[in-house]
């Protein structure tokens, strides 16, 4: 049975709501004016916000000698970009690192999937040579967003999901649209712009698993897409984090190929080698967030 | 009971009766492990990818469970060594699975098949047979090994653990 659309809605608004921070200083650093005072006020407002910060920048990741000891410090330091994707990063956790019943997904399975995603597309990003790595660290961490709330809803459902899968030969999202009447990436995409979510964030995490959909829909940023795609594919095939629905996915390979040479079909074996090497990465930025 | 997470790459050897060896979210990648019923004996390696010429320089630092034409002559080799009888070692190996609708021509997508079938190759190579194995389909695993009883356990993502 089809559930209610608008009640799933609904149920959006109870989410503990995390990101106004986040989106409130993405919207400033878009703007020319922007300074550092503004943005270190705005971050101040949150004092757990703040304390997280100061703690991520003073991680070995970063290897400052000198102790970060203010916001304004932090953001001198660590520049405008990498303050985005941290914020966004440090706000997430709350809503990502629970359990994630519906899809078979226990407490740290989606936060540590996102992290691998959005560690994987910013290297993807980079390897491609696309213009703002960081911006696709943000948009593969948030790709799955929609789950947060849908999982009650796969739940009940999962049977029949599955049953649909096997029957009609169709992926774990089109089952999801057809039985329970949105899935996970329609629904997060409608979150998203409710929360005034970025554009270009709000259609990776709507076409992440069909990319092709967004070509027809003429969306921006292409090559944002592809990346968090494929960067996707990765995570799973890698076992990040993975739940029930992981491997009912598709992946359109000639959309990842169309990115260029370094994600070409004979290079993906030396690629997928060279991905498992950023795995001490994850496994810090996810210790250093604890 | 002290539990070793055995990470992509990772080959772990253990001697020590009071440990168990998991091999966690195997999804394309393929978990083997190893049990000698005599001297209690448990190896485990968590394998990527299934040759090593992929890499025309092999990075020195790469981790030796992570390909499977090295992974497996390294652990069974080390297991000879160490005084174990082939007619004692039981081996099992899970995971290889692959996404399930796959549009395009890629050598990426069919890679979980071909660890598979690289590391029954490398096992046959040591003359040694695989007892067990839960392999293919489009679901990821966990695979561990208790070094105290050698008994081996099986969990598919979203169901229960099962003896294997």
């Amino acid at each position: 049975m089809k559930e209610n659309v608008q009640e799933i809605l609904q149920k959006a608004n109870n989410l503990q709501y995390n990101f106004h921070i986040a989106i409130k200083v993405s919207k400033l650093l878009d703007d020319d004016n922007a300074s550092i005072n503004d943005l270190s006020k705005l971050i101040e407002a949150d004092q757990a916000l703040t304390v997280k910060l100061l703690k991520h920048c003073n991680s070995a990741e970063y290897g400052f000698s000198k102790r970060v000891t203010t916001v304004k410090d932090a953001i001198a330091r660590i520049g405008f970009k990498i303050l985005k994707t941290m914020i966004f990063t440090i706000v997430s956790k709350s809503s990502f690192n629970q359990e994630i019943k519906g899809y078979g997904l226990e407490k740290g399975d989606l936060w540590r999937n996102s992290i691998s995603c959005a560690v994987y597309s910013r290297y993807l990003a980079k390897l491609i040579d696309y213009n703002d790595p960081d911006q696709a660290f943000t948009a593969g961490l948030l790709r799955d967003i929609g789950k947060l709330i849908l999982h009650e809803y796969v739940r009940k459902e999962y049977d029949e999901i599955e049953r649909l899968v096997n029957k009609e030969n169709i992926t774990f999202s089109e089952a999801e649209e057809k039985i329970i009447g949105l899935n996970h990436c329609q629904l997060g995409a409608l979150v998203a712009d409710k929360w005034n979510f970025p554009q270009i964030l709000i259609d990776t995490i709507k076409y992440h698993h069909n990319p092709e959909k967004a070509e027809q829909d003429e969306c921006e940023d292409m090559d944002l897409l592809r990346i968090v795609h494929f960067a996707d594919y990765l995570t799973v095939m890698l076992g990040y984090g993975i739940g029930k629905d992981s491997m009912l996915q598709e992946i359109d390979m000639d959309c990842v190929e169309s990115l260029g040479p370094p994600l070409c079909n004979e290079n993906m074996e030396s690629l997928i080698s060279d991905i498992v090497n950023l795995n001490p990465e994850i496994e810090h930025l996810i210790s250093n967030l604890e | 009971m002290q539990e070793i997470i055995v990470k992509m790459g990772d080959l772990e050897l253990t001697t020590k009766p009071g440990v168990i060896l998991i091999a966690p979210s195997l999804g394309s990648c393929v978990g083997l492990a190893v049990y000698d019923q005599k001297s209690r004996i448990a190896g485990m390696v968590h394998i990527v990818l299934p040759d090593s010429n992929v890499k025309h320089n092999l990075n020195t630092e790469e981790k030796i469970g992570k390909y499977a034409d090295i992974a497996i002559p390294a652990l069974l080799g080390k297991m000879l060594s160490l005084g174990s009888k082939r007619e004692n070692l039981i081996i099992k190996i899970a995971g290889g699975a692959q996404m399930f609708n796959l549009k395009g021509d890629s050598s990426i997508m069919n890679i979980g098949a071909k660890n598979i079938e690289a590391v029954e190759n490398a096992v046959k190579g040591m003359n040694l047979v695989v007892n067990n194995a839960d392999t293919g389909g489009n679901t990821g695993r966990t695979l561990k090994l208790n070094a105290f009883n050698g008994n081996f356990y099986l969990k598919v993502i979203g169901q229960q653990e099962i003896e294997f």
